[in-house]
Formats: structure tokens, C-alpha cells, sequence
């Protein structure tokens, strides 16, 4: 097994992952379609090796522009541009980007732990898919964020029902209609959701306009490592449940580590409501952090024991698995299991190095760059307009964008997360409570 | 080696892709179902060919349609009976309208009854949860006339795709599944079994249309003829790319070969011309209404 482990697919796979947590929007996909020839040339154990070393390290990676930028790497680093960027701004850049280093790492080494635990009892994790199991977790999801975002109930609930509502605009296949269409062929396909995303929540924590000035970025960073890894050591209990929550979300079909990352940040939210406003950023931080890294291990477990991808690019890595003439059986959970097991160690260990050392020396770079938040603003709209043209719907994009903007910055005091996420679950949990009455009623 | 081989893969894909002819392949189907996989497997061997293809997967057949429309380059797409028969009859979301010389590939899939923890007895005789999956409203009826003969009272429920629907069956949510070959062969492998055949008898499996054998049994012909087309060609393009296809299909190192497993999970009819096509898609259409 240890033979197969070449340490150019997982060199592969590292660098695919880097590929995909940098470039907002690109997400695993994206990048295994862009290299796809290359991906045709390895053998199937090695395919396993460079999609979970791809999963893992994208996740790590993608959180470093979010801190330091306030640019989502992906749709589950929106809990690292609010609060981690925030903390870069007030000078603790270095213990945000530790913390998300550490959360990242230690959570993978509790996903294979738990994978190992459970793989005799995996038929009964699956139990997890039951419809009413699903409406349960996001019944639980909505009432947490209403209670613990940044504003009062009222409000929260507002904006929960708000983001269902973007959500739900287009073509609903459990409703078999069109909502908020209009008759318009763009506003049929739905709202692009990172667009809105960026638009939303980056661009305005990217502008800091609270009193219509832009400020600079330019905030000098207290960089005393051993204090800062006292200080993650210190809530270590938060990596600890964040993986427990991470580990079952990463289960949720079509979101996965995104619904990890953001379920995990508001029970985290709703534990350190009394805390001291640095470490409540930490622990937020780490508990996103820790939870996408995990979620992006048990994603593979459908895959792993039961054949049946549940995300794009699990589809494709089957495809390219059948393609060798392999498949997902009973036969091979041992080996896949345990190279994947094993390849995720070592990712999320060069990711550790990659986005915590490496990242160090990005902040001193930043910290002589006054233009910051105008190269990140224009570098935002260059992948809006690009993923427009990909989708030949640019204007379409650039309005949604526009408006998008128009509402962070209208919202500009308020805690604006449950719109994204509830943009983000509105299918899944449409999906689930239809699927329940269907069941039981 | 494989550092060397990587690096020349590399410098001669790189300048590759800047001069390859551009394709686009549209899954109309579910993100993760059978239609996905097989424009999946499409977009490997294409590339192998040389192509730049741009991979769509909308996730449904009323959001690709709507994608199919603003794509001009040339494009791969399939289109199913039971969506356009849907659409027309107005239960579901959207028809298209296409041409006999647009269509690259002919084929026609029948659907299978599959369990993991039940059996043909118990499914004859007692009632139970049958998992189906889009065009929902024509599989829906399908069950209903199922209650009428059997004189059970199964329920249908709807599920995005195949593969939300075999974890429900592998679950117990549901403990029937109405599948497509390659999915019910997935489920045989686990440890299911397929027991009705929705179609023409198969070795081992009964055509459940012909055991019924009454005015409703059309209904029960459950599956779909499926029709891939190649748009926004010219005639030498669409000439070449229905070559390549129909070699693809034949080539036993080819993604569309495993997919199909040597062509014996597909009942593709290389013979049928363009027109024969649009008329037996019709037919089908005509049927499932």
C-alpha cells in the first residue's frame, strides 16, 4: 500500500489544492476538470491520493486570503473573512492564521480517527441520510443562528428567511416551478451564489465603510508565535467538538465541509457569547476552520463504503476510477480507506507548513501595501466578470454582483451570515422537509 | 520517470489546449445520476481526443435547458422521452425541440425494480415505499397502476437523483428503488437484487409491463429513449464527432466503454438514421404522455 502512495501524486494532489483554495470560485471540481488530462494518467490509488490531498489542502490554503484579504477562497472560508479578517485588521493576523493552520490540521487527524472508530458501524453513520435525521439537523441549524448571530432575534430571523428566499429564485425542482422568474431566462437558473457571496459579505469587509471613507489596510501585526500557539492550545476543546460537528456535515449531500464550516461557526457562536471578543474570534475561527478540514475527509465516506458520490467532483473521481476498470465495493473500502487515510495526514501537514509559515511572510508583504483593499476589490470583479463569461451570462452577473454590494453595504453594521448561509442551504433543506412530509404525512 | 513523463505531459498539453478544438458537453440530467456519469465518461474520451471540453452539469433538466440555450459553440447534449413527455403534457418544467440532423446517438433504456432488504413476494403482496426519481410524474403513475393490479398500496417518493436514491434504499428509507441498468447493477453489486424489469424481459427478470398485461401496462414501460444531439456544427464537424462518438462507444480502453460495460448496459442502435430517431423518440414521448 505504502508503494502505491507515490510521492508525486501527492505532490499532485497538494499542488491541485493550492490551485483550488487560491482562486475564488474555483472549488475541486473546477480544478480537476481544468487538469484533466493529467489526472488520466494515474491509476486509481493514486486518484484517491490526489483527491484527498487536493480536498484537504484546498481548505487550508483557501483560508489565508480570507484572512488576509477578506476574498473567500470558497464558500466555506466566509466564516474566516468575518471573523479572521477582523482579527487581521485589529492587529491579530498571525493567531488568526495559526488558528485556522492548527484547527485545519488537528481536525484531520480526528476525521481519521473517528473514520476508523466507525468503519465497522458505518451502515448505521448512513442512518444520517434519513429525511426526518436531515430536517432534524437543519431545524437545529436555524434555530442556533437565530439565537446567536450578531443581531437580535428579529433581525436574524429577517435574514434567515431573506437568504432561504435568494435561494429559492429559479427554477425549484421539489416545487416543479419557477419562483421569482419573472419569466426571465437568467433569474431561471437561480442567483450564482459565490456572486452574491462576494457581494454580500467580501466586498464590504474588504472596504471597511463605516463612515464612507476607505480605510487602509495597512495595520501592523503582532506576530509573538509562542503566545499565539498558547493561546490556540488553550481552546483546544473547540477543535475537539468542531470535528464531531465537521464529521457529520461533511455527510450532507452537495455541501458537505461548506455546511460544516458554517454550522460549526455558530455553535461556536452560541458558546462564547460571554468571552473576551479576541478568543470568541479565535474560537469562531477555529471551530470553521477545523470543521471544513474535517467535513473534507468524510465527504469520501458515501463514496469510500457505499459507491455513491454525493458532491460534482466525487462523480469525477468515480468516472475516472471505473475508467481503469476499478469500482467502489466492498472489496476495496480496506485500501481506499487506508490510502486515503494516510494521504490526508500528509496533506494536511504540508498544508500546516503552507498556510501558517508561508503565510507569516505574506503578512509582512501586505503590511506595506496601502492599496490593498482597491487590488482586492478590482481582483474581486475580475472573477465575477469571468465567471459570468463562463456561464455566458456576464451582465446577469455583474447586476447580481452590483445589487449584491448594494445590500452589504446597506447592512453594513449587521451580522450578515445567516443570508449567505441560508442562500447556500435553502435546496437541502427544502429537499429534506418535502422529502419528510412525503414519508410521514 | 513519472517526473519526466509529468513534465512532458505537461509541455505538450499546456500549448494543447490553446489550439484544441473547443467542445462542450451538457449533462441534462442529475448531478450525480446516470446521465452525469455518462457525459462524464463523454468529456474523458473527448479530451483524450484532443477536444478542450467545457463540462456542464446544471444539475437538472429544466436548468440545462435554459444553459443549452445560450451556449453557441458546438455542444453534446442528451434529451430523454420521459423529460420531453413530461414537459408537453405540462407536469414538468420544459420541451425541447430538436432536428433529425442534429442526432448523434440513439439508445433505449428500460428502468429495474431493485431491493436490499425486501423481496418480489413481499413487493407483490404487502405495501412499502418505492423511491423514483425525475420525470417524477410519469414514474408516479407507473405505481399507481402497480397498486391497481398487484392490490397493494406502495408510495412513490420523489428523489432528485440516483444516487440520493440508492443511499435511501441502502438506508431503509425506502424499500424499493426504480433505477436505471448501470445504477441497478451498482445496487447487485452491494448486495441488492433487481427483480422486475420495466422494459422487455432480461435474463433472470421478468418484464413487469408483459406480466400485467392489461390497457394500463403502456405505463409501466418505464424508461427513456434517449437521443444524443450535436448542436452548432457544421455538416464535416457533426460527421466527424458522430465517427468519434460511435468509436468511443466501441473502444474497450474508452471511459464510455466501462461506463456501459461494453455496451451491455445500453441498447444503443448504431443502424437507426436520424429521422428513425426523431420518430421512435416520438413514439416513446407518445407513450409516456
Amino acid at each position: 500500500m505504502l508503494e502505491s502512495i507515490a510521492f508525486q501524486s501527492i505532490l499532485v494532489g497538494i499542488l491541485l489544492g493550492v490551485f483550488s483554495g487560491l482562486i475564488p470560485g474555483a472549488g475541486n471540481l473546477t480544478t480537476m476538470l481544468l487538469f484533466f488530462p493529467l489526472l488520466l494518467t494515474y491509476d486509481p490509488i493514486q486518484l484517491i491520493v490526489i483527491y484527498t490531498c487536493m480536498a484537504s489542502v484546498s481548505q487550508f490554503v483557501g483560508s489565508v486570503p480570507a484572512v488576509l484579504v477578506g476574498i473567500p477562497g470558497e464558500s466555506s472560508s466566509v466564516p474566516a473573512v468575518i471573523e479572521g479578517h477582523r482579527m487581521y485588521k485589529d492587529g491579530n493576523g498571525p493567531l488568526a492564521i495559526m488558528g485556522c493552520a492548527i484547527g485545519s490540521w488537528a481536525g484531520t487527524f480526528f476525521a481519521v480517527g473517528f473514520t476508523f472508530l466507525l468503519a465497522a458501524h458505518m451502515h448505521v453513520v448512513f442512518q444520517f441520510y434519513y429525511a426526518w435525521v436531515q430536517a432534524l439537523v437543519f431545524l437545529l441549524v436555524t434555530v442556533v443562528v437565530i439565537l446567536v448571530s450578531g443581531n437580535k432575534p428579529i433581525v436574524n430571523f429577517s435574514f434567515t428567511v431573506f437568504g432561504f428566499l435568494l435561494g429559492m429564485i429559479g427554477y425549484n425542482i421539489q416545487l416543479q416551478s419557477g419562483f421569482l422568474t419573472f419569466g426571465n431566462s437568467w433569474l431561471y437558473a437561480g442567483l450564482p451564489e459565490f456572486v452574491v457571496i462576494l457581494g454580500i459579505i467580501a466586498v464590504p469587509e474588504i472596504l471597511q465603510i463605516n463612515k464612507l471613507v476607505v480605510k487602509s489596510q495597512h495595520v501592523k501585526q503582532k506576530n509573538n508565535t509562542a503566545v499565539n500557539l498558547a493561546l490556540v492550545y488553550k481552546n483546544k476543546l473547540t477543535i475537539v467538538w468542531s470535528s464531531v460537528v465537521g464529521y457529520i456535515a461533511g455527510f450532507i449531500p452537495g455541501l458537505t465541509f461548506i455546511a460544516g464550516s458554517n454550522i460549526a461557526y455558530y455553535i461556536s457562536k452560541l458558546l462564547n457569547r460571554n468571552k473576551d471578543p479576541k478568543i470568541a474570534q479565535l474560537n469562531h475561527l477555529l471551530a470553521a476552520e477545523t470543521s471544513n478540514n474535517v467535513g473534507a475527509f468524510s465527504q469520501l465516506m458515501p463514496l469510500i463504503f457505499l459507491g455513491i458520490p454525493i458532491i460534482g467532483s466525487e462523480a469525477l473521481l468515480l468516472s475516472l476510477i471505473e475508467l481503469k476498470g476499478y469500482t467502489f465495493s466492498v472489496d476495496t473500502i480496506g485500501v481506499y480507506l487506508s490510502v486515503a487515510a494516510v494521504s490526508v495526514l500528509i496533506a494536511s501537514t504540508v498544508g500546516l507548513l503552507l498556510s501558517w509559515p508561508l503565510s507569516n511572510q505574506l503578512v509582512k508583504i501586505y503590511n506595506y501595501t496601502k492599496y490593498l483593499p482597491y487590488v482586492a476589490v478590482f481582483w474581486i470583479i475580475a472573477i465575477v466578470l469571468y465567471l459570468g463569461y463562463q456561464d455566458y451570462s456576464m451582465l446577469y452577473y455583474v447586476i447580481v454582483f452590483l445589487l449584491s454590494v448594494a445590500i452589504g453595504l446597506l447592512l453594513k453594521n449587521k451580522d450578515k451570515i445567516p443570508i449567505v448561509l441560508f442562500l447556500l442551504l435553502q435546496d437541502n433543506i427544502l429537499e429534506s422537509f418535502y422529502r419528510v412530509y412525503q414519508l410521514y404525512f | 520517470m513519472k517526473l519526466t513523463s509529468l513534465a512532458t505531459i505537461l509541455a505538450l498539453v499546456l500549448p494543447t489546449i490553446a489550439v484544441a478544438e473547443e467542445l462542450n458537453i451538457l449533462n441534462t440530467g442529475s448531478e450525480t445520476g446516470s446521465l452525469a456519469q455518462e457525459t462524464i465518461a463523454l468529456t474523458q474520451d473527448f479530451t483524450a481526443l484532443g477536444y478542450t471540453v467545457n463540462f456542464e452539469n446544471p444539475g437538472n433538466h429544466c436548468l440545462a435547458i435554459e444553459r443549452a440555450k445560450k451556449i453557441s459553440e458546438p455542444l453534446i447534449m442528451p434529451w430523454a422521452s420521459d423529460y420531453e413527455a413530461g414537459g408537453r403534457a405540462g407536469t414538468d418544467c420544459v420541451t425541447y425541440e430538436f432536428k433529425a440532423e442534429n442526432v448523434i446517438r440513439y439508445n433505449r433504456t428500460s428502468l429495474q425494480l431493485c431491493t436490499v432488504n425486501s423481496n418480489v413476494d413481499d413487493f407483490n403482496t404487502k405495501s412499502g415505499l418505492i423511491g423514483i426519481t425525475p420525470a417524477w410524474p410519469i414514474q408516479e403513475r407507473a405505481v399507481g397502476v402497480i397498486n391497481k393490479h398487484f392490490n397493494t398500496e406502495h408510495r412513490a417518493i420523489q428523489y432528485n437523483g440516483s444516487g440520493d436514491l440508492k443511499t435511501a434504499l441502502f438506508n431503509g428509507e425506502v424499500s424499493y428503488a426504480i433505477l436505471s441498468p448501470k445504477h441497478a447493477a451498482n445496487v447487485v453489486e452491494i448486495g441488492g437484487h433487481c427483480f422486475y424489469s420495466l422494459g422487455n424481459a432480461l435474463p433472470n427478470m421478468p418484464s413487469l409491463p408483459e406480466l400485467v398485461n392489461n390497457e394500463d401496462s403502456r405505463y409501466l414501460y418505464l424508461g427513456w429513449d434517449i437521443v444524443f444531439l450535436a448542436l452548432h456544427m457544421t455538416a464535416e464537424q457533426f460527421e466527424i464527432v458522430r465517427k468519434q462518438f460511435a468509436d468511443i462507444h466501441n473502444n474497450p480502453t474508452s471511459a464510455m466503454y466501462t461506463y456501459t460495460a461494453g455496451n451491455t448496459l445500453l441498447e444503443t442502435d448504431w443502424a437507426v438514421t436520424g429521422d428513425q430517431a426523431v420518430e421512435k423518440f416520438e413514439q416513446s414521448v407518445d407513450a409516456l404522455k
